[in-house]
Order: structure tokens, then C-alpha cells, then sequence
């Protein structure tokens, strides 16, 4: 890696008042299977984040080419664009230092060191779990990947600080077929460490539930109670929450949460943390992608509104200090964005749950949730895998309504009951949540 | 030695390693984006990218590595990458070649949207902007989207394809309010076309046509949910055939057997005037002469009548579907491997014109595309939902009041069985600011088709 207090001097020779390296290092092996392995791919690739200040002209450049000419050019290119464009009257400045919190198990080597052909190994696993699982289960999609990245910042108030990260993640496919028809499953994964994934569970989970959809029928048209797998709850929470809970969507306006702080917002029993410094949870991290420590900071705390994100911009717009929640890309602004949002479990387990429902539905995997309105609270998905529940038991499988439901009332009056067992997507954790007066339609 | 040099050395040296095969795909590319939100610039960033990609073909298995470090090291170490990938894996894949094409094509524009100066780009968009602010709306956000991508394809049995292209575009959205209720309306417009498209089009007209939209709308009430009768705008036509269909029949999804369309050729599957293409130059689309295969996209009849009549392919999936390859693997970048994409897909037009597709609905819907956020398909179900944007109710065989945007959802098959008639205009749209995402990789496309009058279909509702 080149080094990044000499652009920063670059910079600032150029005629940047202010000036900020950010760079990234990235290398990922991914397997990608249907019935067999397909292909392998190994990625390799550096990219710098230069943001620069001229008063309060702001511009970014990203800049994936590593070649000295290249660099020197993009930073030449982010001077110009900055004095071409208007002052921005908010801004104040970069952050005036920065540093890294501990946050423990964010590395783990053997995954960092792993081979192609133990990554190939892992994804056949995966694949000899569905074989294994079912005779009428057969592996027809997936994919394996581990990442390594490294990321360092400094700007013109501080030295570099550096931080290095392992992500694996493995999703598999099932097809169950029969004489009524086929159906597929699909179960995901994603973790720090491959000694964590245990492949051929994953893959036999997908080739057992597959079959259990067959012959899935329309859900029935009305009011239902319903129970979401914590998947859908995950999705369901990163959509509805992610950008009302982010300081620059309540100070544009965008937010139904502004003015809410101290508010109650949800049911008591709803406690939602940002843990960006709990080292399991893939999107946590040692500091921001601006150089600010992060740190777990509780956003609703038994259903009350306590805090927004924010990055070092919107927190300076209001006279704070940023809660370490920047995220960007290479040649884009930083902004605020939860870290890892995480719904604190209850102590049902999922047969309680459904017992305590008897009469509903278990919504399995849904699809299109990310379609819900976040600023009218409106949440739908449309259901692709679920199970009727009758008397207290899981029955039927069914597929294809949509469910709707008002997000701020399924998660306070319509709340039934908050599962105990946590499942972890790329952004969110959760455990199942029962709700009732969801609308099921078409 | 020049970057040229290094990738043919890169392609003797996979040979020499044992490849039976191999390509290698050149990128530089440029991406230029502004934002203006409530008057104010928020965002002017720009990205620089150039890299190479190395697919190897060994013993059956294919090995692929890249690099954006275009030193003779880092070329060295990408092929070892590629070569240790593919000998992980004992496979049996082959690949449909076919002749090797050399060739050097080019996106028409006259004016280099690159050019014109900073201070022009951004008057544009903050002077749209402001055009969009008006009583009730709450927020507003423009942006303007300038990419240039630059492709060389080369292989070891000769292929040599080199293409550029430029596309441009301005999305808007505006923020409603009213009594506690906020709706949101976002649209853009794309081409393909040099900076002319930009300088040429009045965006405070268009600016205000949408925040009219949103402020109309939040007004307006959700339509009850239940099942419809309704005509479908050419945007959303696109959409829903994209998304509910154009995935099934991807040559890969069908394949390894997780699309409902595996081993259905020949049959019937839509409704008689249904007829469907995958076209890489049609007007509006995005600009795919050749894939990232080095393959001609030639337009690929994929519904005829109603009948499936073809699938997207490349070359693997060609191979395993005893098919010619369609000129259909894509790859986002030369990160990615290319695999079976759409290009520009799109339904063909009918005869009837829009007042003969509503005039004999006595309760429907008119759904439109402008303000919706886009879809998703579960290929193995057949399930899909997308979203709309505000619409109308039809009553009587006329257009009724304005509904706010909700979500409508249903089964493929069944939808494309249920339509009853197709309209005689044909509009097709692409996206500087988006594309279809597929196995993580984000690629350009275009889709469209006439108004469409479906016999049922769910509505959400709220």
C-alpha cells in the first residue's frame, strides 16, 4: 500500500485545506456449486477513498487502480471537483482525531489462510449435506466465500490506524421434487470464522425443509396471526429501521422517528442495540470508515427511543460527537448507518410460540421485503415458504400472499411474543417474533 | 510493458500451464456522480477502475482470478490464482466456443459526458433540484449519473472484442407530506448517449412532474387490497417481465434445474399474445453488441405467441443445455465471471390502443411504473412481487381516482396466462443509477413493453 500521509501532504500541496485517505485491501476465494462444484474465483484488490475539503468545498474520489499516475491523478481530480463546486455551510471538519475501540474476534487466521482447495472442500460438504438429508433433495444452487480485508485511514488531524477483518458466508440450494411438483430451499450462513459454519448441517437443514413445501397451497385471505422466522425478522428490521434510526434521514426530513427521542416508540419488551463492537457480528469493526471508534450504543430501549446513528457530518450538524456509524464506499461520502442492529431475545422458545399462536401461520422465507415503506412504516413481504399452523401445531405448507402490517403496531399492541433464540444476516440479528392483525392478501 | 502485453503473456502462460482454454477481460471504467438534496450539493464523487480478469479452463474445471495491480508480479500471481483454482475442483464443464470474433465497437454519442466542466454539471442538477420544490413537499434529492465502461475481451483461441460505451442519466426524488403522512416518488431517466441527453432535456419540467406526483399522491388513498383487473404501463411491463420471467429462462437457473421453465420448450406457457425478446441494441436499452464472452448478443425470440421458445445462454450453459450460446454472459466487472444475464428484455407490442385496453373494465386498476422501487422473483416457487407507484382505479371503462404506490405480487405462469390483451406502443428504459443484481454481481440492463391488460392480479394494499 502506498503511503497515505504522503497523499494527505499531496493534498494539501494541491491546495486542500483539509484532507482524507481511506484504503482498502481486499481478497476473496468463492466457490460457486449447482449439482457439482462450477468454478472457483480468487479476487484481489486495492482501492483508496480520498476526500478533501477546500474551505467547505467537499469532494470525493475513489480510485481502484493502483498505478502511482493513477493516484496522483485522483487526487488532482478531487481538488478541482471540490473548488468547482458550492460551499457546503454545515460542514465543520474531518474527524478531529481518530482511533480504534478493542473489539475481539474480527480476524480469525485459519479462515484468513485458507486454500482454494479447502474452500472447494467446504462447498462439497455443503453439498454432500443435501444429498445426504433426503432421496428426494438435491443440491441445484450455492456458494462459499471467505473474505479478507484490511482498511487503514488517516487525514491531515491524525496518523493511520488500521484494522483487518475476516467474513465467510455459504448460501445452499435444495430441490425436493416429487409426482405433485418441486419446490426449492434455501438456508445462509455468515460468520468470521469457517470453523463456525459447519457446511454439512447447513446443507442437510436445506435438503430436510425443502420437501416439507411440496404442494404448498395459497395462504388464506384476512386477518392472521403470524410467526416470522428470525430471517424475516432480520430483513424486515434492516428495512424499517435502518435508515429512520440514521441521524441523516431524521435531519433531511426522510425519518418517522424525528422528534421521537424519549418517546415510546414499540412495546416494552422491544430492546434494539447497535453492536458494532461485538467482534462476532460481521459488520462490526474497530473504527468507522472515518476513523471513529465504534461502539455498542442501545437505540430503543424497552421500547423507548434513546438514540440515532450518526457519522462526524450530521454529528457536528448538531453539536454531538459521531457514534462511529460511517459507512462508505470508496468514492462516496461517508454516512451514517447502523452497524449491527440487534433485537434482544425474549425467552420463548419456537414450540412455545407456536403453541401459544394455534391458529396462524409460520412465515419461513419471504421475498420482496425490502419493498416496505420505512417512511410510512407500512411492512409487506410476499410469503415464498410458511406452514399453516392449526390447534398449536405446525400443518399445511403454504406460499404466495402477501402479508402487510403496520411495522411501529405489529412491534407494540400487536406484539404476541419475542423468541429466545438469535439468528445473525450480514446486518441484523434477531430470534422469531409472534405477531397478530397481520393482513394476508391475494 | 503495456497492459496488452501482459494479458496475452498472461493467456501463453495459462496454456502453458495446462488450460485448454482461457480469457481475459480488460475494464477501465469511470463513474461520475452528483448529488443535490433540498438545494444544497451534498455529493460530487467520482471513481476510477482498471483491472483484468483471468478465466481458465483445466481438466474440466474452471479457475478465474483478478487483480486490479497491473504490475507483471501481480499478473504472475493472478495466473498461479487461476490455475490452483480451477486444479481445486475435478468438474466436467465444457464451453460452447465458437468462432472467435475480432472486432471494436463503440455507443454513438457526439458530445464526451466526461468534458463539460464541474461547474456545468453541477448548475444542472442543483437548477432541477430547485425546479422541484412546492407546496408540500417536504424533501427533495437529484442526482446525475455518468459512466463510461471500456471492455477487452481476449482468449486464447483468438478472440479479440473491444467495446465502449457511455450512459448517462438524472433520477429525482421529491417527499410529499401531509396530515402526518409522508409519500415518496423517485423516477430517472437514462440513455445511452453522450452529455446531448443531459443538455438537451428540460429536467425542471420533468422535477416537477414528480413532486406533482407525490403531492398528489400522499393525498390520495392506498387501494384496497384484494385481487384486480388491470392494465399495466409499459415501465412496470418491463419490470414484471423482468423479474418474473426473464429470470427463469437465464440458461444457468435452468440448468441446474431451479427454474420453473426447465425442460418446458415448445410449450405454451403465456397467453397467445404474448410474445417476448432479449435484444442487446434495442432503442432505450442498455448497449450489450457482445457479451463479456466475446459473444454477438444477437435479439433472442424467447416467447413467440405464447410459446417459450428459447433461453439466455453462455457459453457453460450452452454447453449443458445442448444449446447455441445467445451472447448472454455478463459479468459486472473484471472482478466477476461472467454469467447468464438479460440484456434489454422486453414484451413485443399488440394493436390495441390504451382506451380499447380499459373501455370494457368496469372495477381495475391502471398500474404504473413511475415512483415503483423495483421487484423480486423466487425462480424455484414462481412466486413474485414488485412494487408500483401511484395508479388509478379504472371504473366503468374510464380512469378513475389516483392510489398511492403499494406492492402487487403473484405467480408467474399465471400472470403471463392472464393476459388478454397487449397495446401498440413499445417503450424501453435502462439505468445509469441501478441494474439487476444476481449472485452478488450488479449489471446494466433495460426492460419494457406496451400497456398490458392482465386478467388478475394481487394488490398489497395497506
Amino acid at each position: 500500500m502506498l503511503d497515505l500521509e504522503g497523499m494527505i501532504a499531496r493534498a494539501e500541496a494541491l491546495g486542500a485545506s483539509e484532507a482524507e485517505v481511506y484504503v482498502r485491501r481486499l481478497k476473496t476465494i468463492t466457490v460457486r456449486f449447482t449439482d457439482r462444484l462450477e468454478s472457483v474465483t480468487v479476487n484481489s484488490t486495492s482501492g483508496y477513498g480520498i476526500r478533501v475539503a477546500v474551505g467547505r468545498r467537499i469532494a470525493v474520489v475513489g480510485v481502484e487502480d493502483v498505478a502511482r499516475e493513477s493516484l496522483e491523478d485522483a487526487i488532482r481530480s478531487a481538488i478541482a471537483i471540490a473548488k468547482a463546486t458550492p460551499e457546503d455551510e454545515k460542514w465543520v471538519s474531518l474527524p478531529r482525531s481518530i482511533s480504534a475501540s478493542s473489539v475481539e474476534g474480527c480476524f480469525c487466521s485459519k479462515t484468513a489462510n485458507i486454500s482454494s482447495d479447502e474452500a472447494a472442500e467446504i462447498a462439497l460438504e455443503a453439498m454432500h449435506g443435501v444429498s445426504e438429508s433426503s432421496n428426494i433433495s438435491r443440491p441445484v444452487r450455492g456458494g462459499f466465500e471467505v473474505a479478507v480485508s484490511e482498511a487503514a485511514i488517516a487525514n491531515s488531524y491524525s496518523q493511520p490506524i488500521s484494522r483487518m477483518e475476516t467474513v465467510t458466508d455459504l448460501y445452499v440450494t435444495a430441490k425436493a421434487e416429487d409426482l405433485s411438483g418441486s419446490v426449492t430451499f434455501t438456508r445462509f450462513k455468515i460468520c468470521r470464522s469457517i470453523d463456525e459454519l459447519n457446511a454439512r448441517s447447513l446443507g442437510m437443514e436445506a435438503g430436510v425443509e425443502a420437501p416439507r413445501f411440496l404442494g404448498a397451497k395459497r395462504m388464506e385471505e384476512g386477518a392472521a396471526r403470524i410467526i416470522l422466522h428470525p430471517e424475516v425478522v432480520c430483513s424486515m428490521m434492516e428495512v424499517m429501521l435502518s435508515q429512520p434510526l440514521s441521524a441523516e434521514a431524521v435531519q433531511k426530513g426522510r425519518s418517522p422517528l424525528a422528534g421521537k427521542i424519549g418517546q415510546v416508540i414499540l412495546s416494552e419488551e422491544v430492546t434494539i442495540v447497535d453492536e458494532g463492537a461485538v467482534g462476532r457480528w460481521v459488520r462490526a469493526r474497530s473504527f468507522d470508515d472515518e476513523g471513529v471508534a465504534t461502539r455498542n450504543n442501545v437505540l430503543i430501549d424497552r421500547g423507548i427511543l434513546k438514540s440515532f446513528v450518526y457519522d462526524t457530518y450530521t454529528a457536528s450538524v448538531e453539536g454531538r460527537e459521531s457514534t462511529g456509524n460511517a459507512w462508505r464506499g470508496l468514492s462516496s461520502i461517508p454516512r451514517p448507518s447502523p452497524n449491527m442492529l440487534v433485537l434482544k431475545p425474549g425467552g420463548s422458545t419456537l414450540d412455545e410460540m407456536i403453541c401459544e399462536v394455534r391458529d396462524g401461520y409460520y412465515i419461513v422465507s419471504t421475498i420482496g421485503e425490502w419493498l416496505s415503506n420505512p417512511i410510512s412504516g407500512l411492512m409487506q413481504a410476499t410469503v415464498t415458504h410458511a406452514y399453516r399452523i392449526r390447534g398449536g401445531e405446525l400443518a399445511e405448507p403454504v406460499k404466495g400472499s402477501v402479508i402487510t402490517a403496520d411495522f411501529y403496531e405489529a412491534f407494540s399492541r400487536n406484539l404476541l411474543m419475542i423468541g429466545r433464540d438469535l439468528t445473525a444476516l450480514r446486518s441484523s440479528v434477531a430470534p422469531a417474533v409472534a405477531i397478530e392483525n397481520v393482513k394476508v392478501s391475494g | 510493458m503495456s497492459w496488452l502485453d501482459l494479458v496475452y503473456k498472461a493467456l501463453d502462460e495459462a496454456s502453458k500451464a495446462g488450460a485448454a482454454y482461457a480469457d481475459a477481460r480488460y475494464q477501465e471504467y469511470v463513474y461520475e456522480y452528483i448529488v443535490v438534496e433540498n438545494g444544497s450539493l451534498k455529493e460530487y464523487s467520482k471513481t476510477f477502475r482498471r483491472g483484468v480478469g483471468l478465466r481458465v479452463l483445466l481438466g474440466g474445471s474452471i479457475g478465474f482470478a483478478s487483480t486490479n495491480d497491473l504490475s507483471p508480479q501481480s499478473i504472475e500471481e493472478m495466473v498461479r490464482y487461476a490455475i490452483s483454482a480451477a486444479r481445486s475442483i475435478k468438474g466436467s464443464v465444457e464451453l460452447s466456443l465458437k468462432n472467435p470474433t475480432r472486432v471494436r465497437v463503440r455507443s454513438s454519442f457526439y458530445e464526451n459526458p466526461l468534458d463539460p466542466t464541474p461547474e456545468d454539471k453541477v448548475g444542472i442538477v442543483l437548477s432541477a433540484n430547485r425546479e422541484s420544490m412546492m407546496e408540500g413537499v417536504k424533501s427533495t434529492s437529484t442526482r446525475l449519473g455518468i459512466q463510461y465502461d471500456r471492455r477487452v475481451i481476449l482468449s486464447t483461441d483468438g478472440c479479440e472484442v473491444e467495446s465502449e460505451c457511455f450512459l448517462v442519466g438524472l433520477g429525482h426524488m421529491s417527499v410529499a407530506y401531509e396530515a402526518g403522512k409522508l409519500e415518496r416518488v423517485y423516477d430517472s431517466r437514462s440513455r445511452v448517449s453522450g452529455w446531448e441527453f443531459i443538455s438537451s432535456t428540460d429536467w425542471g419540467e420533468y422535477t416537477r412532474g414528480i413532486s406533482k406526483l407525490a403531492v398528489d399522491a400522499v393525498k390520495a388513498p392506498t387501494p384496497k387490497a384484494g385481487v384486480y383487473r388491470a392494465v399495466v404501463d409499459p415501465e412496470l411491463i418491463g419490470l414484471v417481465i423482468h423479474e418474473a420471467f426473464g429470470h427463469a429462462v437465464e440458461g444457468d437457473l435452468v440448468a441446474s434445474g431451479s427454474s420453473i421453465l426447465a425442460d418446458r420448450l415448445g410449450e405454451a406457457i403465456a397467453s397467445s399474445c404474448v410474445s417476448i425478446m432479449d435484444d442487446g441494441l434495442v432503442e432505450g436499452g442498455y448497449y450489450v453488441p457482445y457479451d463479456d464472452e466475446g459473444v454477438e448478443k444477437k435479439p433472442v425470440t424467447v416467447v413467440d405467441n405464447g410459446v417459450l421458445k428459447g433461453f439466455l445462454t453462455h457459453l457453460t450453459s450452452a454447453s449443458k443445455l445442448k444449446l447455441d450460446p445467445t451472447g448472454n454472459g455478463r459479468a459486472q466487472d473484471f472482478h466477476s465471471q461472467p454469467i447468464v444475464r438479460q440484456t434489454n428484455l422486453y414484451m413485443k407490442p399488440g394493436d390495441y390502443s390504451f382506451e380499447e385496453l380499459i373501455e370494457d373494465i368496469g372495477e381495475g386498476i391502471y398500474l404504473k411504473g413511475m415512483g415503483a422501487g423495483g421487484g423480486q422473483v423466487d425462480p424455484g416457487t414462481g412466486s413474485f412481487t414488485f412494487s408500483v407507484g401511484p395508479s388509478y382505479m379504472i371504473r366503468r371503462g374510464g380512469l378513475a381516482e389516483l392510489v398511492r404506490g403499494t406492492v402487487v405480487s403473484g405467480l408467474i405462469l399465471e400472470t403471463l396466462k392472464g393476459v388478454e390483451a397487449v397495446g401498440c406502443d413499445l417503450a424501453v428504459e435502462t439505468s445509469v443509477f441501478g441494474g439487476c443484481g444476481k449472485e452478488g454481481q450488479m449489471v446494466r440492463v433495460g426492460d419494457g413493453g406496451p400497456h398490458v391488460r392482465i386478467k388478475q392480479i394481487s394488490v398489497g394494499g395497506g
